[in-house]
């Protein structure tokens, strides 16, 4: 037995050196091409999972901000510093800006701290054109930027506000480029986000409204949206029709969570002045932001109580 | 003991080969050989580089852009499966109606049943044609429908003792019926079956248990040898597979965290039984390598890099393995074994199992080594079944020399 054991290798060594020279050159290539994978794929799987890991555990949750056409990163600046006046100390909430450039590059400004739980993010685009095609543009470049930003800062939730375009930017990215086994979107909120474009009518669906309603079975069944329109003067915001926001509804009504209609009117209820409004500014506190608790300012239904122009529908 | 069963083994499989439809399907599926390396190697190039989450591009950090070449690759070379599966129906039907209706003593022009029965396995191809099912074929259906089609072309012809014109109405309507019927039994298929995936099922917690994973492992290679589609949930690496869901988040929670589902489908069958393919066929590459005969061992030498990527369709078609008894059972047993001696690894706490997920295109021979959280023990492990398997398949490879030798 102890002899056939000791002959083993001197037999193994035998059967190599006979086989053909083709078979053990494939055989030896293809060991050294496996172990070299090998390396390489556990290194990479080692970060990989450190990172997933951290994903998992992170309690970061930011809030993302999306400013609409022709607006900068600077566009939340006043209600950013509003927010954070009312939320002093550890309750202030830092910002980092990410400018997506025309050649697609990313640039970065300020910084995100996590001793606040929600910290923001504004993500601005350098093409920002008034139409569809850029619009899409800018849907398929936030699954870039946010894929970076996960990378970068290991969070999973999320909750998202739009500004005008910035709402159909959101929309075209949840329905094409979001994915629920990287991200939670906890809520949307839009601000007069214009989802008919200038279309008044409802029964004229333009091309961007009728492919996100052939979109919307892909939205995640369990967010919440907000939609917010601003009325100047009855009818539109000064830019915005009411009813092109209120076509929001072809789009998330049935198919997420919760859609929520309001409408804010009065002094600030201009389109670009939306983000600053009062109202606004509580509903983002009372409905996205987690720290209800020592706000100095109004509450939503206290405002109301003060605007008795203000429309609620709700399904 | 052994040699016993294997002589009784290879006295089935000569018979089994000399009967005339599997002798003229085996011999269509060895001339289709050189199609079939440009499409595996295709499928490769696919799969390690131009699929978004290739394993290539994700470990070198590649952030390829979506090419469309690269789209228009994957559909060709998906059309390229159909294609195969077209030439092998229809060399089959040559050669089978010429040797017997050779045998009857009646002289056609096999041109028509040629023709339609390409056409009716192509039809296959235009009724389950997804982007998702690229791998998803049963072949065994068309082959089916194939040899029944051959069938009645044979009782015609001898039905009219020959007399009717090749290209006549009688012939004409008989394609037509062929092919009617084809197309109308492939609008049956489930779309859940044509596209292989089965989730739900192998989600449930009888595959959470080795008496589970065994009786797929065993059953895994006789559906493959018989021609159907293995389900995807088994084959690729990026599952979604309940268990696996909940291994992750547990393991996410706390590092060494007791698993919920230590043995399921992806930590013991996509791990272990099936390294090179259904079957565990790296090893009977390499085998194939180690052959005196040179046609064996540039068999072995062309399906090698494939087989390390888990794909065995050269083989299936060169030796071949599709409905072959000599092949069947080092398979079943091949696989059977790499189960059994994972499920106890994992069961006695030698390794722990296989959770993380990994990149499209991950050889099973790394699987463990990438994400199980014992790598070197997961290595091991996966050697001890590769040399096991090699030493099962030895003696069939021998064989396999011997019948090549007669031939």
């Amino acid at each position: 037995m102890l002899k056939k054991m000791c002959s083993f290798p001197k037999k193994a060594r035998s059967f190599w050196q006979q086989s053909a020279r083709s078979s053990r050159i494939a055989l030896v290539l293809t060991a050294i091409a496996v172990v070299v994978l090998a390396f390489l794929g556990r290194t990479w799987m080692l970060t990989e999972h450190q990172n997933d890991r951290a994903i998992q555990k992170s309690r970061i949750e930011p809030v993302i901000f999306v400013p609409g056409s022709s607006a900068t990163i600077q566009r939340f600046n006043s209600l950013f510093t509003t927010l954070n006046e009312e939320d002093s100390g550890s309750k202030n909430h830092s910002v980092l800006k990410v400018q997506v450039n025309a050649d697609g590059s990313l640039s970065y400004s300020g910084h995100l701290s996590s001793a606040n739980r929600q910290p923001f993010i504004v993500i601005g685009f350098e093409k920002n054109q008034d139409n569809y095609p850029t619009i899409q543009a800018d849907g398929q470049s936030m699954e870039t930027v946010m894929s970076d930003l996960q990378s970068k800062y290991h969070f999973r939730s999320f909750s998202a506000v739009g500004h005008s375009n910035g709402g159909l930017i959101w929309t075209d990215y949840l329905e094409n480029y979001y994915s629920s086994n990287n991200f939670h979107i906890r809520t949307l909120m839009t601000l007069g986000t214009p989802y008919n474009f200038s279309e008044s009518s409802d029964t004229k669906k333009t091309t961007m409204l009728s492919d996100f309603i052939d979109g919307s079975d892909n939205l995640p069944t369990d967010l919440s949206v907000y939609s917010i329109a601003g009325s100047d003067d009855y009818t539109d915001d000064g830019n915005v029709n009411v009813q092109s926001v209120l076509s929001g509804k072809y789009i998330f009504q049935k198919k997420v969570a919760k859609y929520t209609q309001t409408t804010v009117s009065g002094d600030n209820a201009q389109h670009s002045k939306l983000p600053e409004n009062p109202e606004v500014v509580n509903l983002i506190r009372e409905l996205i932001l987690d720290n209800k608790a020592g706000r100095r300012g109004l509450s939503t239904n206290q405002l109301k109580k003060e605007a008795p122009a203000t429309d609620k529908d709700k399904n | 003991m052994f040699s016993k069963y294997l002589t009784k083994i290879v006295a089935l499989d000569n018979k089994w080969v000399k009967k005339l439809p599997v002798e003229t399907l085996f011999t269509a599926f060895q001339k289709v050989v050189p199609l079939v390396i440009i499409n595996v190697y295709l499928h490769l190039l696919i799969k390690l580089f131009f699929d978004p989450s290739a394993i290539v591009p994700a470990i070198f950090h590649i952030r390829l852009k979506h090419l469309f070449f690269a789209q228009n690759l994957q559909f060709l070379t998906s059309a390229f499966d159909y294609l195969i599966l077209a030439f092998v129906a229809a060399l089959w039907t040559k050669g089978y109606l010429e040797a017997k209706l050779d045998d009857l003593g009646h002289t056609k022009d096999e041109l028509l049943p040629v023709l339609a029965n390409f056409a009716l396995a192509l039809s296959y191809g235009f009724a389950t044609y997804t982007y998702a099912n690229q791998s998803a074929i049963y072949l065994i259906g068309v082959l089916f429908l194939t040899y029944l089609s051959n069938l009645s072309y044979v009782y015609l012809t001898k039905w009219t003792k020959g007399k009717l014109n090749d290209f006549g109405f009688a012939y004409l309507f008989w394609a037509a019926t062929i092919l009617a019927l084809s197309t109308f039994l492939y609008s049956l298929i489930p779309s859940q079956v044509s596209q292989a995936s089965f989730n739900a099922l192998f989600s449930m917690d009888f595959f959470s248990h080795w008496y589970g994973l065994v009786l797929t492992a065993i059953f895994t290679p006789i559906a493959f040898v018989l021609g159907f589609a293995i389900p995807t949930d088994l084959t690729v690496s990026a599952t979604d597979l309940s268990q696996v869901n909940a291994n992750l988040n547990a393991v996410y929670q706390a590092v060494m965290a007791q698993l919920p589902h230590p043995q399921n489908p992806y930590s013991v069958l996509t791990t272990s039984a099936l390294i090179g393919g259904v079957g565990s066929t790296l090893a009977l590459t390499i085998c194939l390598l180690f052959l005196k005969r040179q046609k064996l061992r540039r068999l072995g030498l062309w399906s090698l890099v494939p087989a390390v990527f888990d794909s065995n369709k050269i083989l299936a078609y060169g030796l071949p393995l599709f409905f072959r008894p000599l092949m069947l059972l080092p398979m079943v047993l091949a696989s059977t074994y790499g189960t059994v001696v994972t499920s106890l690894l994992i069961k006695f706490d030698f390794l722990r199992p296989t959770v993380f997920s990994v990149p499209i295109g991950t050889p099973h021979l790394l699987l463990a080594f990438f994400a199980s959280q014992t790598p070197l023990d997961a290595l091991l492990a996966t050697v001890l079944i590769l040399i096991g398997a090699i030493l099962i398949y030895w003696p069939f490879a021998k064989q396999l020399e011997k019948e090549e030798a007669n031939a």
